[in-house]
């Protein structure tokens, strides 16, 4: 069976743009979509301008801040970094999707011991 | 605080669209470029490379449309998208739009400027301290009201009340304001002699300078002056320095202690002065004994009530006080009381009832404005019914649709609004310039803003309430069927009865108004027409008052009026000079009980009231008055000779009924111990106003009883200027200090008289023309479009042969309906509410049939034209245009 590749579940692009800035530091839109595609092992389907409408939407929210430099070859690009903010707000998310994706595991797996 | 960050954020998403915007673009291209360069190391040709970039990165416009929701605030700007488009809408129906904006432009106007009149002539609290507190203490004596008090009256009350907390006593006079050490004219000036807590009676301070401690009242003390503010800009040019000055006061020594503020204002009064001592200074002249304090009443008075104390506990307490004088002097006080009057009632007057029918007249224009607007967005709801269906039918939501309903709604509102406010200014300014001057507390009115908003809400929510209903109905009509029909018939049934009701009703209201202004029109014409009992044209009078020092001996006095006289007559175009002490139409200065001879003595407050007037001899054929019977006053009924009366015919009639009044003897007051013999009886003059049936008046010879003032009356050919300079040049000729003020013509005079009814005329008059448009805008607007919605028909029955004459009958009886329904309603309405004007109306019954007749006539007549445009329109429709239209 061919590998399906999944949409980005609503509210998890937040996540994973966090999860991504506070691994890697500093970073530009589209270092952002590789690493999510990338730590996925391809298996999302990262529509990658879906980014910066998110992006937009988290430093409005004050947990990531941007600023304009230049990447390692010499290109213009806007850099995004996490705000403290950010973080406190990363360490509540992972939290309660590790707890989510727990009940959900738990919920599934008789269903899936019937098939 | 999250919500505010995030506001801002978007807030300067709004203002920096366009930098935004480009920095989302270079974010892009550098993101694209970056993916492409990653392809190329991935060995993809650069033609793949580009595409693969592209394809990663999914729609571009997608993305920036995401970003921009993101980024700005997306309800502001739907708001503004929806602005844009209902005013270009309202752009592409100027008819519509201009109607709209007329009718809400005219009645948020018109009524906010009527309203500020009333509200700050009749509803405003008076500018004073605490003004319910206030209150006028009139006398009566008998059937005489509001009569002042005496000297005597005023101590009393003063010392034996328990209710007020201060009583203050004061009188007009005039005086002749010199400045001290000069020479030049003395000017003449109203002033009040006031008792000093009079300002801390009333509440209000100076504001400059000081107001009357109480030891200015005491006798001994100096004479001292208050300036009202606009008299202190006219004279002294609004100098500070005027506190402290000196100057003469009708001869004597004064001194300026202080300045009014500009809101305190008194009608008419330049100044304000001490009294020194209540009772000698409130007396006048020499003549006054001790009696006459407690017999002659000259002091008005006002009180400020203790608190807690009600008028009626006032009243009581001031009835228990005069029960008390009557048992110490039976005669004087025999039939004497007092009444109490809030001061704000005794303002307002009698203004009171013509403006609480204005007050209702605006109500009813503003009912018909709404009328209107329900009208016009109803009709303009229905048309759009296919373009509401068509928008549902493509995906709108309906809060959508009756979100762009409402914007247009607000936006029509806020533009006649802004017509309206401007509306309102200009009509208030011409308002209290037509407004004649004697209206009390003109110089107020300032555009009120509470009823400019009321005006304005009532207007919009009537836009809303009747542009969103069918709105709402419209929505729910099934789609399928509205598109297919074109939306010819999915409203029009009951909107057409409801716009035939709204027709009628605002013919009935509109037909109320003209009624009324019709009625007022005919009496203020009816005032027109009364004979005044003499003839007013050519006559230029005006006031001398011979400063009282130097004139206290008769015999001066006496002389200066007879030179005086003598060079009047002598100036050329001059055909009659009268020298009076009062003016004909503006009441009596003085007025007295005779005694008739050989009838039984009366009581005080009893007897006939006879107005007094002390004339020259040239007085009757100067004035024209007609000699009835008998000779007219002569030169020779001096100070030497027995006193001689002429009595007008409602005196002869009043005093001698049935009898022959000539050669009978009285005397002219119930007290006085000399007899009269009246020589001669003259017509009916309208002393006491045109509107009023005449009343009993006599003439008595300024010789044998000469007054203070001298109103002299030229009839000249000359003009009221040259006359007055003329004037000027004899009087001052004879004594170079004496002032001549108040020139005026006598049809100036007399127009003043009429001030009140002229200006209810005026604004109701105003008040029916825009009632008359409004409700032509509304007869035609409902006619016309009910003919464009019926193109189609029209069409059919023309192609079949109806004449074009049937058509338009047919469209014009249409239109007439719910026309004659409103007439009969509001005919019948008119029938009972022109009752309550009654008292507004001179020689017309408030159902005069001439005047209902003729403003129905008037107002089917309109009615007919605004239904005959459209109907000509229907007719000249092409049939076949007609067929193939939508």
């Amino acid at each position: 069976m061919q590998q399906q590749k999944n949409e980005v579940l609503p509210g998890t692009l937040n996540l994973m743009v966090l999860k991504t800035l506070s691994t890697l530091g500093s970073l530009h839109g589209y270092g952002i979509a590789r690493r999510i595609e990338q730590i996925s092992g391809n298996a999302l389907q990262l529509n990658q301008g879906t980014i910066y409408p998110a992006l937009l939407h988290l430093e409005q929210m004050g947990w990531i801040s941007s600023k304009w430099g230049v990447s390692e070859n010499n290109r213009r690009a806007k850099y995004y970094s996490i705000t403290r903010a950010g973080k406190k707000q990363l360490a509540a998310e992972e939290e309660n999707w590790r707890r989510a994706s727990e009940i959900m595991i738990r919920f599934l797996a008789p269903t899936e011991e019937n098939t | 605080m999250t919500w505010l960050r995030v506001f801002i954020h978007r807030l300067r998403g709004l203002f920096l669209k366009r930098e935004l915007e480009q920095e989302l673009e270079d974010e892009i291209r550098s993101h694209l470029e970056m993916q492409f360069e990653d392809n190329l190391r991935l060995g993809m040709s650069p033609e793949e490379a580009r595409r693969q970039a592209r394809i990663k990165l999914g729609g571009v416009t997608q993305t920036q449309e995401r970003y921009r929701e993101q980024r700005g605030l997306p309800m502001l700007e739907t708001l503004l998208q929806d602005l844009r488009f209902g005013a270009r809408m309202l752009k592409k129906n100027p008819g519509f739009t201009l109607i709209a904006v007329l009718t809400l432009a005219l009645g948020i106007g018109a009524t906010t400027a009527i309203f500020s009149v009333v509200y700050h002539v009749l509803l405003k609290p008076l500018s004073y301290h605490e003004p319910e507190q206030l209150v006028w203490v009139w006398g009566e004596q008998a059937a005489r009201k509001q009569m002042p008090h005496t000297p005597a009256d005023f101590l009393d009350y003063q010392r034996r009340n328990q209710s007020f907390a201060q009583m203050a006593a004061f009188r007009n006079m005039s005086f002749a304001l010199g400045s001290a050490g000069q020479s030049a004219q003395p000017e003449r000036v109203d002033g009040r002699i006031v008792s000093a807590n009079y300002f801390a009676l009333l509440g209000v301070a100076p504001r400059l300078g000081r107001s009357f401690a109480p030891e200015d009242g005491l006798a001994g003390a100096s004479r001292l002056v208050l300036l009202s503010h606009s008299y202190w800009q006219q004279r002294f040019g609004g100098e500070a320095a005027i506190v402290g000055q000196s100057l003469t006061l009708s001869g004597e020594p004064a001194t300026i202690v202080g300045v009014m503020p500009p809101d305190f204002r008194e009608p008419g009064i330049a100044l304000w002065t001490n009294p020194r001592q209540i009772v000698p200074d409130f007396v006048t002249s020499a003549r006054d004994d001790l009696t006459s304090v407690r017999r002659n009443p000259y002091l008005s008075v006002m009180a400020r009530l203790k608190p807690g104390v009600t008028l009626p506990q006032a009243q009581a307490d001031m009835d228990a006080i005069t029960a008390g004088l009557r048992q110490e002097y039976p005669d004087l006080y025999a039939s004497k009381g007092v009444r109490l009057v809030a001061l704000h009632e005794f303002v307002v007057g009698d203004t009171k009832l013509t403006l609480l029918l204005l007050f209702g007249a605006v109500g009813l224009v503003l009912l018909i404005v709404c009328a209107n607007v329900a009208n016009l967005t109803m009709a303009r709801a229905a048309t759009r019914t296919k373009e509401f269906a068509l928008r549902a039918a493509l995906g709108a939501g309906r809060g959508r649709l009756i979100r762009q309903l409402l914007t247009e709604s607000v936006l029509l509102a806020v533009a006649g609004g802004i017509c309206g406010v401007g509306l309102a200014t200009w009509g208030l300014n011409l308002l209290v310039a037509l407004s004649p001057k004697a209206v009390p507390r003109l110089a107020e009115i300032r555009l009120d803003w509470r009823v400019l908003m009321f005006a304005l809400g009532a207007s919009l929510l009537t836009g809303i309430v009747f542009g969103v209903l069918p709105a709402l109905t419209s929505a729910r009509v099934n789609l399928n069927e509205t598109l297919k029909e074109g939306g010819r018939d999915a409203v029009a049934g009951t909107g057409q009865r409801t716009r035939g009701a709204l027709v009628a009703a605002e013919v009935a209201l509109a037909l109320v108004v003209l009624v009324s202004a019709g009625l007022l029109v005919k009496s203020f014409w009816r005032l027109q027409q009364v004979n005044p009992g003499f003839d007013a044209a050519r006559l230029t009078t005006m006031l001398v008052w011979p400063t009282e020092e130097k004139y206290a001996d008769i015999a001066a006095s006496r002389a200066f009026i007879r030179e005086l006289s003598a060079r009047l007559e002598k100036l050329p175009g001059t055909e009659g000079v009268a020298i009076s002490n009062d003016l004909p139409i503006r009441g009596s200065d003085a007025s007295a009980t005779p005694v008739v001879e050989g009838r039984p003595p009366f009581k005080p407050g009893e007897g006939i009231q006879v107005g007094r007037h002390t004339v020259n001899a040239a007085y009757f054929q100067a004035m024209r008055v007609p000699l009835l019977r008998g000779r007219a006053l002569t030169e020779r009924d001096d100070e030497n000779a027995p006193l001689s009366v002429v009595i007008n015919e409602s005196a002869a009639n009043a005093l001698w009924p049935g009898e022959d009044a000539l050669g009978k003897r009285m005397k002219l007051a119930r007290l006085a111990t000399a007899w009269a013999e009246v020589v001669g009886i003259v017509g009916d003059v309208k002393h006491d106003g045109l509107h009023l049936d005449s009343q009993p008046h006599m003439y008595t010879s300024h010789l044998q009883f000469p007054w203070a003032t001298l109103r002299i009356t030229v009839r000249s050919s000359q003009g009221a200027t040259a006359v007055a300079a003329a004037v000027r040049g004899v009087v001052q000729s004879l004594d170079p200090l004496q002032p001549v003020s108040d020139v005026r013509t006598m049809e100036t005079v007399m127009a003043d008289a009429n001030a009140g009814r002229q200006l209810s005329l005026v604004l109701f008059s105003l008040f029916a023309v825009i009632a008359l448009v409004l409700a032509c805008i509304g007869i035609y607007g409902v006619t016309a479009y009910s003919v464009s919605r019926r193109t189609r028909e029209l069409g059919i029955r023309m192609a079949l042969g109806a004449e074009r004459r049937e058509v338009s009958r047919l469209v014009i009886r249409q239109g007439m309906t719910p026309v004659l329904l409103g007439l009969v309603t509001g005919l019948t309405a008119a029938f009972f509410l022109t009752r309550l004007m009654s008292g507004l109306l001179f020689g017309v019954s408030t159902n005069d049939p001439l005047t209902f007749a003729g403003i129905a006539t008037l107002l089917v007549a309109i009615a007919l034209l605004a239904c005959w445009l459209p109907a000509r329109r229907a007719t000249e429709v092409d049939p076949m245009v007609a067929l193939r239209s939508e």
